[in-house]
């Protein structure tokens, strides 16, 4: 299948560094997006060894021809250890974790992984669908059936990369169909952007590029509160 | 009361009806419910009645318990929720929830206990309150100067406006040449902006070529193709 991608980082309004770090590889059908968190710029540290250490174990998995959804959750899984590791020996660094989503396409079928709240959504005949699992007290509570939310429970992560918690991926295997889109994105877009409005953007934008351009700037303009970080991927068709 | 059942290979082998608040689920005999199977640890896991909901528990087992295929340490159960202990799956069948029970709120305060670590406390600071992103004001007109449409003026009421041929497009342009997508309209609370689809877009603000997205105000006008709009802000 082919497949035409593209992402973009932003800065936003309101933060010093962009703690998000994203990967965009058409080549080996491996997008990331990892969202940072801790501070003395730790967080960007903690995001790219998320996006680096899953194309080194994708690498592996791809020579061993492994199951797709256990390589890729055993990847994300090793980046935690590979952040505890990176921490726990530089002390400006304590504290530092990320969250994580990646798709992984091979040919008609794609893995989807996440860990926090960065999602993946797909678009196909109209209907724009969220992939990933939510980590966060919001998304807890509702599934507990709450009615009124903890204030502030959407920014409160229940799993990240580099926890004390072992985090226990969510992970899904999907057919891909000609047509797909897919949008892998940090918070800051969709804390930001409502969903209907990401919608229309991925379903009408002409090109991935074009896609990614537009909802940054739409991020921005609604206030920009948080780094923002999209990546699109189009299944040609 | 809900009701379990308890399946192998899609056969159904018991059917589970209990007024107890706890039914343990494991190999051993002195389990409520006694799965004998190698699978299954000797005490492999639990159902409990807590504050009115009911939850399974993982007790510890080697091969973990799952519900809906997901591995779970502890787990509010719905209807229909199918939980795997080995090779066996439970279906919890559970008619008239309540969700109106007491007790949620003393569950979620100790949720967030347990989830109080530094990094969290860091999140939970950031937090500002949601609503600013929300636009204010009335709303602005869009007004057809040139071109086929499929109304002669618009409100833009929506945070973001599509102008085109597209099936999304609000404002719909008609005629073969015209674009599929021809530009966007944001609203947000600093004002409408234009954003052009591509770079390459022939879209022009006030007769000035547009590459990025820009503010706009009253009296605008936006040429889209050979479409002709007029912007009016009150």
């Amino acid at each position: 299948m082919q497949m035409t991608a593209d992402g973009q980082t932003d800065l936003g309004q309101r933060r010093e560094n962009n703690e998000d770090a994203l990967l965009v590889d058409v080549d080996h059908g491996l997008f990331v997006v990892a969202d940072g968190v801790g501070g003395h710029a730790a967080g960007e540290v903690a995001s790219q060894l998320a996006t680096a250490g899953l194309i080194t174990a994708l690498a592996e998995a791809q020579v061993n021809h492994v199951d797709p959804v256990a390589a890729l959750s055993a990847a994300v899984c090793r980046v935690h250890t590979d952040i505890c590791a990176a921490s726990q020996f530089d002390p400006t660094r304590q504290g530092m974790a990320s969250t994580v989503v990646a798709f992984w396409q091979r040919g008609t079928t794609g893995v989807i992984v996440n860990v926090g709240d960065s999602r993946a959504y797909r678009l196909r005949a109209g209907n724009l669908e969220q992939l990933s699992l939510d980590h966060n007290l919001a998304s807890e509570q509702r599934r507990l059936g709450a009615t009124t939310l903890f204030p502030g429970a959407e920014h409160i992560l229940t799993m990240v990369l580099g926890g004390e918690v072992r985090p226990e991926p969510y992970a899904c295997e999907i057919e891909i169909e000609p047509g797909d889109r897919y949008l892998l994105c940090s918070d800051g877009l969709t804390g930001m952007v409502e969903e209907t409005v990401i919608q229309t953007v991925v379903q009408t934008a002409p090109t991935p590029q074009d896609g990614c351009r537009i909802l940054v700037e739409l991020a921005n303009r609604n206030g920009g509160r948080d780094n923002i970080t999209v990546v699109l991927v189009f299944a040609e068709n | 009361m809900p009701r379990l059942l308890l399946k192998f290979n899609d056969e159904l082998l018991k059917v589970i009806d209990s007024n107890k608040d706890l039914i343990t689920i494991g190999r051993n005999l002195k389990n409520d419910l006694q799965i004998d199977n190698l699978a299954v640890s000797n005490y492999h896991a639990h159902i409990i009645c807590q504050l009115g909901h009911y939850f399974v528990e993982d007790l510890g087992s080697t091969n973990g318990t799952f519900v809906n295929d997901r591995k779970i340490g502890k787990w509010a159960l719905t209807d229909n929720d199918i939980v795997t202990v080995g090779k066996h799956t439970l279906i919890f069948l559970d008619a008239e929830i309540d969700s109106d029970t007491v007790g949620l709120e003393e569950l979620q305060l100790d949720k967030t206990m347990i989830l109080d670590t530094p990094r969290q406390r860091e999140r939970l600071a950031r937090t500002e309150p949601q609503a600013e992103a929300a636009p204010s004001g009335p709303p602005g007109r869009l007004e057809v100067l040139a071109g086929s449409t499929d109304q002669s003026s618009y409100e833009l009421t929506s945070c973001l406006t599509l102008i085109g041929k597209d099936e999304l497009a609000e404002v719909h342009l008609q005629g073969f040449l015209a674009p599929k997508v021809g530009c966007y309209i944001s609203r947000d609370r600093s004002g409408y902006g234009l954003i052009p689809p591509e770079k390459k877009s022939r879209i022009r603000l006030n007769g000035q070529e547009v590459k990025d997205a820009m503010p706009l105000k009253n009296g605008d006008q936006i040429e889209v193709a050979s479409y002709k709009f007029l912007l009016t802000l009150s």
